[in-house]
């Protein structure tokens, strides 16, 4: 009697706990994806911490207690956050200004375009133009036509200038530009041409002024993204902090979840899955941090303002986690920087004005070498290794599935599920399990 | 001996919900400071090795390890019995002979700490067992990271496998003459 009164009461408990995990898996799942925003900040956080966790260990071993570590490195990721915010704030222009961007964009893609196919007046042009013409030009004009304003910014942009200069706006030198655009345009179009916005304008027409219900809506669509963005982001400095206090806690957790049968099988694969990942991830920072500083360096070197040098080395550092394609980018910003700005003051002497863009070419070859013979056997060593089939398909996936995040955490996921299958395998045939 | 699927899956839940409710929990530092492994600790350093060690729940019958397979951690008994057992082949659960029979603060596996060479026993639970696991590579982050209680815990281990090397060679001298 005593039996079947034991055998119903276990029957129960395995019903119970069975229905109550498999309702704590489902909310956990519709958790995960009602929150899905958050996952990118989180990731990063989570990255920033386990990266950190080395320094930690460093700091407890020449006697730094554990809460003023954590306070320190805490300071640290949040003094790095908020020094990018500023950085990349500080070069985001005003409205006016990406008007004037994109003007100054269109001008000198126009510009240059002309002087290397040696076109003047009579629009011969030279061999370049002759041979390559006809299939860079409708490249060439894409692009124009991406940067170009439209009817209303263009209304816009003349409003602005006439409040701000006047009739002195003529003589400015984006308003000269702006011009040279719409003849170009004129031209390009020729009998298709229908409108010149400067006919189009009304000076004594009201420009949306700010507090006017437009801009007001403007604003407030601005200010709630931004908002949005910065609410989203706070999640990041969070998990670092979680994770970087936690003393093992949340693995012990985990692996309460493991069978005994699979107990000590699971722990070695954790620690074997943790320190080679962590021996990539950290290599793979260091990695694009040498090569952010080295690119910034050269960029700087060559004449860039040091801020946008900075951040032209930044955008490189980070991309460059990107196989194949951050050493593009890099090469894609530094030549739109180098072909958009016109106040340069390098730094060695032998470096001309007019020659910038061979020198960013020359300066991406150059940490592309540094790179290749210097960074990654020294910092990268024997880290986990991929097949450029398996790295170029992972990136295309990532890019399609997540975009510019999903190319840079392709590689990285890779190696995780790589690393993470290889070890497992190898210890369930260890531990006789298959 | 062998356990029956409900009291592994029992066995799995006491893992997962049991852990945060265990009275006995006080207990910890008590058992952890009379192995001889941690001897030497003080109450703060034995408070440091109890963040780091995992609690276990077996029900009579399960292998709390198998012979031939790679060592990890080092199992302490908490609560219950563990028998140390020869099983008939490497590849069989069935148990051969018992060569040991072990009760709570006892500890085995603890050569599991210096490397994974295959475990030359078997260790099963004779009842229903409370065990703390104590894992290698915690301990290696450990001598890495607090190295004054990381060598503590290596000299015990050493003057620990030196008088089981002594009483050997005692037998195999006894045995020979």
């Amino acid at each position: 009697m005593k039996n079947v009164g034991t055998s119903s009461r276990a029957k129960r408990r395995v019903w119970v706990y069975t229905v109550s995990g498999l309702v704590g898996l489902l909310v956990t799942l519709s958790l995960f994806w009602a929150l899905r925003n958050l996952i990118l900040p989180s990731v990063v956080g989570a990255l920033g911490a386990y990266l950190c966790r080395p320094i930690l260990t460093r700091m407890h071993r020449i006697g730094i207690s554990g809460h003023l570590a954590v306070v320190v490195l805490f300071g640290g990721f949040f003094l790095i956050v908020v020094l990018l915010t500023q950085q990349i704030q500080s070069v985001i222009p005003s409205e006016l200004g990406k008007l004037e961007l994109r003007i100054r964009i269109q001008y000198k893609i126009n510009d240059q375009y002309k002087r290397l196919m040696g076109l003047d007046g009579d629009g011969k042009g030279n061999f370049l133009n002759s041979t390559f013409g006809g299939e860079l030009r409708p490249l060439v004009d894409k692009a124009k036509s991406l940067a170009m304003l439209d009817l209303d910014e263009r209304k816009t942009f003349i409003r602005q200038y006439m409040i701000l200069y006047g009739p002195a706006m003529v003589t400015q030198k984006y308003f000269i530009y702006f011009q040279e655009n719409q003849k170009a345009h004129r031209a390009r179009l020729g009998n298709d041409y229908v409108e010149s916005p400067t006919d189009s304008i009304d000076p004594n027409q009201p420009d949306p002024q700010p507090g006017s219900e437009a801009a007001a809506h403007g604003e407030k669509s601005l200010l709630s993204k931004i908002s949005g963005v910065v609410s989203l982001w706070l999640a990041s400095p969070f998990v670092f902090l979680f994770l970087i206090v936690d003393e093992g806690e949340i693995k012990r957790n985990l692996v309460y979840l493991v069978p005994n049968r699979y107990f000590e099988m699971a722990l070695t694969v954790l620690n074997d899955v943790d320190q080679s990942i962590g021996n990539y991830l950290r290599g793979t920072m260091l990695e694009c941090s040498l090569v952010g500083i080295s690119f910034g360096l050269c960029m700087f070197l060559i004449g860039v303002d040091l801020q946008w040098a900075l951040l032209i080395g930044l955008i490189a550092g980070v991309t460059n986690a990107i196989p194949f394609l951050g050493t593009a980018i890099g090469l894609v910003v530094g030549l739109a920087y180098a072909l958009v700005v016109e106040d340069f003051s390098p730094v060695l002497p032998f470096v001309e004005v007019g020659s910038i863009p061979v020198w960013v070419v020359a300066s991406v070859g150059v940490v592309h070498l540094l790179d290749n013979i210097l960074f990654q056997p020294i910092v990268l060593g024997t880290a986990v290794s991929l097949h450029p089939i398996v790295v170029i398909i992972g990136v295309m996936g990532g890019s399609i599935l997540l975009g510019l995040a999903g190319m840079l955490f392709a590689v990285p996921a890779i190696v995780v599920v790589k690393v993470f299958v290889s070890t497992s395998l190898r210890q369930l045939k260890a531990y006789r399990i298959i | 001996m062998t356990t029956k699927p409900h009291q592994k899956l029992n066995a799995f839940w006491d893992n997962l919900f049991h852990q945060g409710d265990d009275p006995d929990k006080k207990d910890i530092l008590e058992i952890l400071s009379k192995v001889p492994l941690f001897s030497q600790l003080n109450k703060n350093e034995l408070r440091r090795v109890a963040k780091i060690i995992y609690e276990r729940h077996y029900s009579k019958g399960e292998f709390l390890f198998r012979k031939g397979e790679p060592g990890a951690a080092m199992f302490i008994i908490r609560s219950g019995q563990v028998d140390i057992v020869m099983t008939k082949d490497e590849e069989d659960e069935e148990v051969g002979m018992i060569l040991a029979s072990l009760g709570p603060g006892s500890f085995l596996g603890e050569l599991a700490l210096l490397d994974d060479t295959p475990r030359s026993a078997g260790a099963i639970a004779a009842t229903n067992t409370k065990a703390m696991a104590f894992f290698r590579a915690d301990l290696n982050k450990l001598i890495d990271t607090e190295p004054k209680i990381g060598s503590l815990i290596l000299k015990e281990l050493a003057l620990i496998i030196g008088k089981r090397l002594k009483v050997t060679n005692e037998q195999l001298y006894n045995a020979k003459g």
